[in-house]
């Protein structure tokens, strides 16, 4: 399960070596970490996932050049987190009553990590290779709405909302991409993909029973 | 059964809270479901991976976008040092794999022969680069020039300009012209996507023409100093004469020599104009700056600065001449010169990072596809020929 939400204290050693040596690996590792967090806060402040990745490289812009002068930061989760809100409303400082509010920030809903990576691994690359093309084959908008309903688990009106479309074109649009890959999936029975994907979910079957 | 429902079901949060273990009442809901169901337990698990992995697909896809997005801002900013990891070549365990990457090089070639007999594959393959090049003399009269067709091909202010066997270019000066009155007129020769050349100057001096490139010289050489102009890669092998040092202009730089072995790279599609020496003593003006090389140091020339390399190797900057692409960098830069010199245009897949680096050795004169194949031993990239577009692919 993610480690998301209101502490990130795993990516402190990632912080901490950023900030001393300035490697880039830790920093990427820290934006990974944070991309996801940080657009479904924004999202969930009315903020659109353009405006909220916005935000985002805004802020790791400015720390990736300031590295020298964020030595004294202690506590990096809440200064990113503060960091990114004030950027989100354009405010310069924060008032007392709104840090408070950081206290209650939502954590973000589970998304299966460990059980995404077990499935990855028990799929055979070449059947991961064609989902990833198909996902590529997905226009902007579709895996944006694909991204905010299935990794971030908004609801369909919240996505409605934020893309400034209809419930159902949401809906319909989530629906297509599935049904898209189920096709893609189920097109040919000799297919590798399908033999693939059916037996290890039957086997997966009787495993997790 | 289930497959007609598949609208219903991704419409109900409780089955997608079910597929994302969100909610424990859900799952516990549609576990029971399964068991009273199992006849749609396959489909349904079918359906549940699809989600999940279509969920984290699409999260790569945009995160990738988005840092590219950052990385791109900042390279437009003013840089601030940072300190990068080791470059691949100095990491430990390098040596094991360019030992690994040439053995396999090696091995490919011995497999890779009778693949080259198939028609099929000869034909949709492009072919190397080859001694080609145009030489545009003063009048702007054009001269193709091939491995075919020897002998005299002009004669321009008095000097007669002849074709070798070898394919190279000589100038050769009636007796007296120097101190004649004639004037000096401009050639220009240029070896194209594709091509390259050999040109052998009024002074005995040999000009190595990479591809891409061209060089603008007189038809002798008169006054205090011998200038020529550089644009794009070539190997100078400057013939001794210290009261007329040899000048070559590049874009901004300038280099000075009076009798040496160099190498200028100066192409307009690389940001940095690197100028290598082998032997003798150069000096390199920029500007205002200006630096004196020794052997086997290389000056490395952009809009910020003017810096010396001490350790470069010498091997790496004129295997090019030698036949041979040996590199010793990242993808990005080796791309370019696949493209030079196959004449194709390159670009990349999302989720491949172009600055990884490489290192290896391969023919210049292999066909296109048998270079990428070598390429492609490293495990870690691949691609995609479609007439002369190539696509790098993880």
């Amino acid at each position: 399960m993610f480690s998301y939400g209101k502490s990130g204290i795993a990516l402190r050693m990632h912080w901490d070596t950023f900030i001393m040596e300035g490697c880039e690996d830790d920093f990427y590792k820290l934006y990974c970490h944070y991309h996801d967090y940080f657009i479904y806060l924004g999202n969930l402040k009315g903020a659109s996932l353009d405006k909220a990745k916005d935000c985002i490289n805004d802020l790791f812009l400015y720390v990736f050049e300031n590295r020298a002068r964020l030595q004294h930061i202690r506590n990096h989760h809440n200064y990113l987190v503060t960091a990114f809100i004030r950027n989100l409303f354009r405010k310069p400082h924060f008032g007392a009553e709104e840090s408070l509010e950081l206290q209650d920030l939502p954590e973000m809903p589970v998304y299966p990590s460990a059980e995404a990576e077990y499935i990855e691994q028990t799929t055979q690359k070449q059947v991961t290779e064609i989902l990833q093309g198909y996902i590529n084959e997905l226009s902007d908008s579709q895996n944006k709405i694909v991204y905010q309903k299935f990794f971030l688990g908004h609801t369909y009106e919240n996505i409605a909302q934020l893309n400034n479309i209809s419930i159902k074109t949401a809906y319909n649009t989530v629906y297509n991409s599935v049904e898209k890959l189920k096709k893609l999936i189920g097109q040919d029975n000799a297919n590798v993909l399908v033999t693939a994907i059916s037996l290890l979910a039957v086997l997966f079957f009787i495993i997790f029973q | 059964m289930v497959d007609k429902d598949l609208k219903h079901l991704l419409s109900q949060e409780s089955f997608l809270n079910y597929c994302f273990g969100r909610n424990d009442n859900d799952v516990r809901y549609w576990n029971k479901w399964l068991t009273d169901h199992p006849e749609d337990a396959v489909e349904i698990e079918n359906i549940r991976r699809a989600v999940i992995m279509m969920a984290k697909a699409s999260r790569d896809t945009l995160r990738d976008k988005h840092f590219d997005e950052l990385q791109q801002k900042i390279a437009g900013q003013p840089a601030i040092p940072i300190i990068k990891k080791r470059p691949f070549w100095k990491q430990p365990f390098a040596a094991a794999v360019l030992l690994l990457l040439a053995g396999a090089a090696l091995m490919y070639n011995r497999i890779a022969k009778p693949v080259q007999n198939n028609a099929m594959v000869q034909k949709s393959d492009i072919k190397p680069g080859s001694n080609r090049a145009v030489l545009t003399l003063a009048n702007g009269h054009k001269i193709m020039l091939t491995d075919s067709a020897d002998g005299e091909i002009a004669t321009q202010s008095g000097v007669k300009i002849n074709k070798k066997a070898q394919g190279q270019i000589v100038y050769e000066l009636p007796a007296g012209t120097a101190s004649g009155n004639s004037v000096p007129e401009y050639n220009t020769i240029e070896a194209p996507t594709g091509g390259q050349w050999e040109v052998i100057l009024p002074d005995k001096s040999k000009v190595w023409l990479n591809a891409r490139s061209s060089l603008t010289y007189p038809t002798f050489f008169a006054g205090n100093e011998r200038k020529v102009k550089l644009n794009g890669e070539a190997y100078f092998e400057i013939a001794h004469n210290k009261k007329m040092p040899f000048r070559v202009m590049s874009k901004t730089q300038t280099v000075e020599v009076l009798g040496t072995h160099f190498d200028i790279m100066a192409y307009d599609d690389e940001q940095v104009m690197k100028t290598t020496l082998m032997e003798g003593s150069v000096k390199i003006s920029d500007g205002d700056r200006a630096r004196i090389l020794v052997p086997g140091e290389q000056a490395q020339v952009s809009n910020a600065d003017l810096k010396v390399i001490s350790d470069v190797d010498l091997e790496d900057m004129i295997s090019w001449k030698n036949g041979y692409f040996k590199f010793n960098e990242s993808l990005e830069s080796i791309m370019r010169k696949v493209a030079r010199w196959y004449d194709v245009e390159v670009s990349y897949a999302g989720n491949v990072d172009p600055s990884q680096r490489f290192g290896g050795k391969i023919s210049r004169y292999k066909n296109l596809g048998s270079a990428l194949k070598i390429m492609e031993l490293t495990g870690s990239i691949h691609f995609k020929v479609e007439g002369r577009r190539v696509t790098v692919m993880q």
